[in-house]
């Protein structure tokens, strides 16, 4: 799952980065560290903190402590080297409702560093990105007749102008339809091939799932997970039984059912008794005591039950409305 | 950057309109004015406006008058105002920030924005007043031949002083305005004098900008910096007319707002014309500081 | 923060800066206080161009046919200033959206040019006894005026340099000895190498505030320059000839009286040929006017003085007023039987005038 380009070289990384709003603290000792290649997912509910570190990342909010390095320089002071290569969503997209879409992009690139060159290939840059995000033929019509979804793909198109080597996005599946949101994931998708870090914040686990390959957990501003997906969702090494005949299955499995729930069981099955410590090896075994056996499977925990086993009271919100 | 700026302000429908309105006061004022054919008596009213009937050329001047007191800092502070709050509120903020604009090209960018505005209003208000003036008021007319005792005890002495003057009476004109010295001035100088008022009158739009700028970056309010600017200059207004406020009034962004009709003096009175072009700097300078260091030290949380 | 502290100390400069300006040492070579009045006195042939503005606060009530002068000596005229010679200049008095102009182009003929009306005005003829006009004001005028008239009757001495349009200027009091005049002091400051007066304070006796104040806020030496000091006549301007307006002119309908030769212990002053109406008595800063107006208009007034803040008073069993003001005190009155008002107006304290009142009643009589 993971793509292009060497890992371990870092794009993003803070140290005991820290905000506070008077007595509020609203990002407490964070340590972020996004590695060239990953497809980042932040996760944590409204409120977490989220959109206050996306902001300090890139200089729009600056921390009361703590450092920031962004594509390996220090922010907010190189913001001007820096910027340049990272396109950036930042919660909603934003344009001038009287302009229309291209004329807001080519607004945009002008307004940035560059001069003749970019000026040279503005016009391509911005056909180019109004194609990706799927405007192309809208991008004559004002933004004020645009539709939600309409001006989060023109907000993404914002943020691929550039070509950048980075990619901020904040909560980038607003307002898309589950047609947008799976178009979102193929063009994030190929632009992570095509050598992109993406960084994306979410409160949508099931999201941050299909297309992270890295995930952190903000919980009241403090970072309390931070891994690859992979290894979070690694084989657990318990084997997931559906059985319609479950008590006998208890019975045969003399305590190495873990957890019943119904006619699921979850077995850690005992290595070198007669059978391999597998689900096929467990399969064998029950059918051979003429077990029924509707499911079996190796046992992963999934995103949200990770989530959940991280983060303390606030965290009702997560993943209710995915 | 400030192309970017340029481009965003003459592609609002907001700029045309407010140009427009700006325009069509002295036009409307103009319309009465030949209609009735009653200006104001002299020394009453607005600047220039008892003239008008004899120099359709001098309506440029009056027009500014007009447009002056209210019209002019009303569509500066809207505009100033509206300038870092407005984007703020629509989100557009941060996403120029991010580009990256560095907060400070920003803040002078957005100035500069505004002053090209100001001119484009006063050059249009000048512009169209000029029109209406020699097309509606007529072009400057001598007086009856009858009236002026032409030549009769001239100047002893005087060169080219009334003797020499009266007997062109008839031919000049159309060509000659009055200045407020009563010296005709040529349309060279005429010229000449209404670009200087010009310049002067965008330069003391200049301070009232510079205060909604700074206000603008302050609140996120478009609307609640432009009112905050207007509140200065109504404050402003009413204590340079305080003859009890006259140790502050030198310092006051408004002291020296009527000091173009100098350029119509003649010679040209230049004392409070440099002390209005100082002292617009001053309010800048301290304002654009104030709004620098605001700025760029301020989390953009919207 | 520290930008913050940065824009603070930058205002706090730029704000300062007058307050610095104004408090830098004065210094001016020594003079006594004859050598500077001298000094003052040989300035009148000076060639010079500047800008002056004079505040008065004579506090007279509007008198109806005098209302330029009332409104000259109660408030502030700015002055745009060219003086080649004492009898060629040019004063403009600027308004916020006008100005009236005063060229003097020789002894007996100016010209006034009124923006406002667009007209230009010839004047001809003799400027005796004339009403004051703004032309007065200007520092120079003014000082050298109130030296000549004080002459010995007043002391004089030197007082502390201060700083006038950017120049430093040497300071000169003056107190008349008269205890009549309400004239408390007068304070000229003036360049002392040039002798060019700056400014001048007049202040009422036992004031702390000068009831008229005129000062250059700009003035430098001028070449004199024919095109600034000629009028030129625009066409579609207006054009008039007058005489010269005087005294007499400005109050008309004047009554021909025998005036007597002494009131209230000070002697009438010889006055110019053609104007016998017109009494002057005492001299230099206690010197008071005497007219006598003929019919209805003298009753108006007395009640257009008492209207406007003046003491009723019956002198000689007729109807009479007295004005106070800082610097002029004025009494009107009309003797009973009689069809003339008589004004006695000066710097002399209202006492003297009354008195000189009560005076004139006993000796006038009827042509």
């Amino acid at each position: 799952m993971t793509g292009a380009g060497e890992s371990g070289a870092g794009v993003i990384r803070t140290r005991a980065l820290t905000k506070r709003y008077g007595s509020v603290t609203a990002v407490r000792s964070v340590d972020l560290e996004v590695r060239a290649g990953d497809r980042y997912g932040l996760l944590g509910p409204n409120g977490s903190g989220k959109t206050t570190l996306v902001r300090m990342l890139l200089g729009l909010v600056y921390a009361t402590s703590g450092e920031i390095e962004v594509l390996g320089r220090r922010m907010p002071r190189h913001a001007r080297e820096v910027l340049p290569q990272v396109g950036a969503l930042i919660e909603e997209p934003a344009a001038y409702p009287h302009l229309s879409g291209r004329t807001n992009l080519a607004l945009l690139d002008a307004a940035g560093p560059g001069g003749l060159s970019a000026r040279r290939t503005r016009k391509r840059r911005v056909d180019e990105a109004l194609e990706q995000v799927g405007l192309g033929g809208v991008g004559r019509r004002p933004v004020k007749a645009y539709s939600l979804g309409m001006r989060q793909r023109l907000g993404l198109a914002g943020a691929l102008i550039r070509r950048p080597k980075l990619l901020v996005l904040d909560e980038p599946g607003n307002g898309l339809d589950p047609h947008g949101i799976r178009d979102l994931r193929e063009l994030l998708i190929g632009l992570n091939e095509a050598g992109v870090t993406v960084f994306l914040s979410s409160h949508l686990m099931a999201e941050v799932e299909q297309l992270c390959t890295r995930v952190g957990v903000l919980d009241a501003g403090r970072l309390v997970l931070q891994d690859d997906l992979a290894a979070l969702r690694a084989p657990t090494g318990r084997v997931m039984v559906d059985t319609p005949d479950a008590d006998r299955a208890v019975a045969l499995l003399d305590g190495q059912v873990e957890r019943r729930d119904g006619d699921q069981l979850l077995v850690r099955p005992v290595v070198g008794d007669g059978a391999a410590g597998d689900a096929a090896g467990l399969n064998a075994r029950l059918v051979e005591a003429g077990l029924r056996v509707s499911a079996i499977g190796p046992h992963q925990r999934t995103l949200e039950e990770i989530v959940l086993s991280v983060t303390g009271t606030g965290s009702d919100h997560v993943g209710e409305s995915s | 950057m400030i192309r970017v700026e340029l481009v965003k302000l003459f592609r609002r429908p907001r700029t045309w309109i407010s140009l427009v309105l700006t325009c069509a006061l002295p036009f409307i004022v103009a319309i009465f004015i030949t209609i009735t054919h009653l200006a104001p008596p002299p020394g009453q009213g607005s600047a220039f406006l008892s003239a008008v009937l004899q120099d359709g050329e001098l309506y440029p001047a009056a027009a500014l008058a007009l447009v002056l007191p209210v019209f002019l800092p009303v569509a500066v502070a809207v505009v100033a105002g509206d300038s870092i709050a407005g984007e703020a509120a629509g989100g557009t903020l941060r996403y120029l920030l991010v580009r990256p604009v560095g907060r400070t090209r920003l803040l002078v960018a957005k100035l500069i924005a505004v002053t090209a505005y100001v001119l484009s209003v006063v050059l249009a208000v000048t512009f169209t007043a000029y029109a209406t003036g020699v097309f509606l008021l007529g072009p400057s007319r001598a007086a009856a031949v009858g009236q002026a005792p032409g030549g009769t005890g001239g100047l002893p002495g005087g060169g080219p002083g009334i003797a020499g003057q009266a007997p062109t009476a008839g031919q000049a004109a159309g060509g000659a305005v009055t200045s407020l010295s009563g010296a005709p001035l040529s349309l060279l100088q005429l010229t000449e004098r209404i670009g200087g008022a010009i310049a002067f009158i965008t330069v003391s739009m200049l301070g009232v900008a510079a205060i909604a700028l700074f206000l603008s970056t302050i609140t996120d309010s478009a609307l609640g910096s432009a009112l905050g600017a207007l509140a200065a200059l109504v404050a402003s207004e009413i204590l340079v007319a305080l003859n009890a406020a006259t140790v502050v009034q030198p310092y006051l962004p408004t002291r020296y707002w009527l000091a173009w009709i100098d350029f119509f003096r003649q010679p040209v009175f230049w004392r409070d014309i440099q002390r209005g072009f100082g002292i617009q700097a001053v309010y800048v300078v301290v304002f654009l500081a104030a709004a620098w260091a605001n700025f760029s030290t301020k989390d953009i949380t919207r | 923060m520290r930008r913050w502290a940065l824009v603070a100390v930058g205002v706090a400069l730029l704000c300062g800066l007058p307050v610095i300006a104004s408090a830098l040492p004065v210094s001016v070579p020594q003079l006594t206080a004859s050598q500077l009045r001298e000094r003052i006195l040989t300035s009148a042939d000076e060639s010079y161009a500047g800008y002056a503005e004079s505040n008065a606060t004579f506090g007279l009530p509007p008198v109806s046919g005098l209302t330029g002068l009332t409104a000259l000596l109660n408030g502030a005229t700015k002055m745009r200033v060219w003086q080649a010679t004492p009898s060629r200049w040019r004063v403009d008095v600027l308004s916020d959206a006008g100005e009236r102009d005063t060229y003097q182009l020789r002894d007996n003929t100016s010209y006034i040019w009124d923006s406002g009306n667009e007209l230009l005005t010839e004047v001809r003829g003799p400027q005796a006894y004339r009403l004051p006009r703004p032309a007065d004001l200007v520092p120079p005028a003014l000082a050298l005026r109130l030296l000549s008239e004080a002459g010995r009757q007043a002391s004089y001495h030197v007082i502390a340099p201060v700083r006038v349009a950017g120049q430093q200027a040497a300071g000169l009091r003056l107190t008349p000895t008269d205890p009549a005049s309400t004239v408390g002091r007068v304070d000229i400051w003036a360049d002392p190498s040039s002798g060019l007066p700056l400014l001048v304070e007049i202040y009422g006796r036992g004031l702390g505030r000068p009831a008229l104040k005129s000062q250059f806020f700009q003035v430098s030496p001028w070449h004199p320059d024919q095109r600034v000091l000629t009028p030129v006549r625009s066409p579609g301007t207006g054009f008039t000839v007058t005489g010269s307006g005087n005294l007499a002119g400005a109050l008309s309908k004047l009554g021909l009286v025998a005036l007597p030769a002494e009131l209230a212990g000070r002697i009438r002053q010889p006055v110019q040929p053609g104007f016998d109406e017109i009494g002057v008595y005492g001299g230099g800063l206690s010197t008071f006017v005497l007219l006598a107006v003929r019919g209805p208009d003298g009753q108006g007034l007395i009640s257009d003085a008492i209207s406007a803040g003046g003491a009723p008073l019956s002198i000689a069993s007729g109807p009479g007023v007295v004005i106070g003001a800082p610097l002029i005190n004025a009494v009107i009155f009309r003797p009973a039987g009689f069809f003339v008002t008589f004004l006695l107006a000066g710097t002399v304290s209202a006492d003297l005038l009354e008195q000189a009142a009560t005076e004139l009643a006993e000796q006038v009589t009827l042509p």
